[in-house]
């Protein structure tokens, strides 16, 4: 479990103070998958680093597994993915890969089978290990820095927007390796502006603003809230589909040429409209429930 | 440690810009050393050219955040940088040496002034390793002065502490203050020896004063180094 009690940190000298993170407490949960969510300069990245052990807190306390984060024992377990890959460029995508996979303890026996894995991961072709990093894309770079993060599956992983600037394919496959591991049981805090990335592959997102903790939301499970379920039928028939979801005592929020949107405390809530509808003779042909993390954004921010 | 070693070995070898200054400063360490004597201020350029922003580059780049989120503590990564230039220095003194042989062979000996003393692998040896020693100790001072200071702000640091020690002692002489001059000498004995290290090669004056400080301060400043690298942070990016 990672442990964050209290934490404030502050950052320039007297007199030009910042305070970059103030009072923050959260706890994630083995095999958990947590988000970090709020505007640019609220501290998210702070928190990430401090969990890291790259910033030391000025008060609080940060333990994963019990340890303080930069524990080695904790360090060779761990996988991180910062936002911009600022590594040696002149390293070939191999080197890199080897380089990290020796670093984090890995037996070097199997350096070759680990690379040739990791690269497969992410897509990333073998003729492409060979070229220096220099040559590589934004995306590309994004993929062999996931590669790193994983590489020897580590328990914990920390990524700071892991799909920046990537393509959708790009996107689509950062998502099912965050999945991947976290099918694996990691524990994952997911450092993202991609809100429906976010959406689909955490379990809980914090707010965070000045520094501060601001609310918390679970998107799994029967503790979900604030979710919006959207669905999609005959425009012709609106009227008569938003009368029934108001007499199932699901009103809708918005309902505009056959998509009506309304709010969902339960999973059942869903299966609760479409039954109404179709009860009424009027045909669904799309349902899809979602926690609607740009509401809550606005809401937090 | 031994994989950042590697991989500063690496980042040396892979910038061709840097291999092409070490091979023309080879070649100007090798003119004297033919002559026997020894690698003049070729090597001493060297050394600050190896060792240059060798810390500060990794926290500039980000880099250094990658690394230390590996299981690796700090001072493990620092003495592989430092460890990594001693040996791409002791690379380049060997370099110098060869092309002094081979200078001595192809050219100088056909040349007319062959009555210039024949090239000879012992005092080559002697000169190499009283270069390391002298290296090792500027490397130790850059690596210092890398663990706070950004980009080339390390070799400008020694450099501006070399002159003030230097002008400090001028300074005294000049307005004829003793006092000066003997704070200028001390400061220059403690935090710069320069043992002669012939004599001690040669087996003479091992135990001394300037020996004893040499080892001091090497041994300051990496401690020093260690010390303020350890109670570094390392921010990155956006919130």
């Amino acid at each position: 479990m990672i442990a964050v009690r209290n934490v404030s940190k502050t950052y320039g000298r007297l007199g030009r103070r910042t305070l970059a993170l103030d009072g923050v407490s959260l706890e994630v949960q083995k095999g958990e998958t947590l988000g970090l969510i709020g505007p640019n300069g609220a501290g998210k990245t702070t928190l990430l680093s401090c969990l890291l052990g790259f910033l030391r807190p000025d008060s609080g306390s940060i333990e994963i597994d019990g340890k303080p984060p930069d524990d080695l024992s904790v360090r060779a377990r761990t996988g991180y993915m910062p936002e911009r890959l600022g590594f040696d460029r002149d390293l070939t995508g191999r080197a890199f890969l080897a380089h990290h996979w020796r670093l984090s303890g890995g037996d070097r026996r199997r350096t070759e089978e680990e690379i040739r894995a990791a690269a497969d991961r992410v897509g990333l072709e073998p003729v492409a290990l060979t070229r220096r990093l220099r040559t590589y894309s934004r995306g590309m770079l994004q993929r062999i820095g996931v590669a790193q993060a994983m590489l020897g599956d580590p328990q914990w992983l920390f990524l700071d927007e892991p799909a920046s600037g990537t393509d959708p394919l790009g996107v689509a496959l950062v998502r099912e390796r965050i999945l991947e591991a976290k099918s694996r049981g990691t524990t994952i805090v997911l450092n993202s502006h991609q809100l429906p990335e976010v959406e689909r592959v955490c379990d809980r997102v914090v707010f965070i603003d000045r520094g501060r903790w601001i609310r918390e939301e679970t998107l799994r499970g029967e503790s979900a809230t604030a979710r919006r379920a959207l669905l999609r039928t005959d425009p012709a028939r609106t009227h008569d589909a938003a009368e029934a979801l108001r007499q199932a005592g699901l009103p809708p929020i918005s309902e505009a040429a056959g998509t009506l949107a309304f709010a969902v405390s339960r999973d059942e809530d869903v299966a609760k409209a479409i039954a109404a509808l179709v009860a009424a003779g009027i045909p669904v042909f799309e349902a899809r429930a979602s926690a609607d993390l740009e509401q809550l954004f606005r809401q937090g921010a | 440690m031994s994989e950042m070693v590697r991989r500063f070995l690496r980042q040396k070898s892979g910038s061709v810009g840097t291999l092409i200054a070490l091979g023309l400063l080879a070649l100007f360490a090798a003119l004297p050393l033919n002559a026997n004597q020894g690698f003049g201020p070729a090597a001493t350029l060297a050394v600050l050219l190896i060792a240059a922003g060798s810390v500060s580059r990794d926290i500039s780049s980000g880099a250094i955040q990658m690394i230390l989120s590996r299981p690796l503590t700090r001072s493990e990564y620092l003495f592989g940088r430092y460890f990594g230039t001693l040996l791409t220095y002791v690379g380049f003194l060997i370099s110098s040496v060869v092309i002094a042989f081979l200078l001595g062979r192809l050219f100088l000996s056909t040349s007319p002034l062959a009555e210039a003393p024949a090239f000879s692998w012992l005092a080559a040896g002697r000169g190499a390793v009283e270069a390391i020693f002298a290296g090792a100790l500027l490397a130790a001072i850059v690596l210092f002065f890398s663990t706070f200071l950004r980009g080339w702000g390390d070799v400008l640091a020694l450099v501006l502490a070399t002159i003030l020690l230097g002008s400090t002692q001028a300074l005294g002489r000049q307005l004829n203050k003793p006092a000066l001059v003997q704070a200028g000498r001390i400061a220059s004995e403690n935090l710069y020896p320069t043992p002669d290290w012939s004599q001690i090669l040669a087996g003479r004056d091992i135990l001394s004063v300037p020996t004893s400080q040499y080892f001091l301060a090497l041994t300051c400043y990496l401690a020093l180094a260690t010390l303020v690298f350890d109670r570094r942070e390392f921010s990155y990016g956006q919130d």
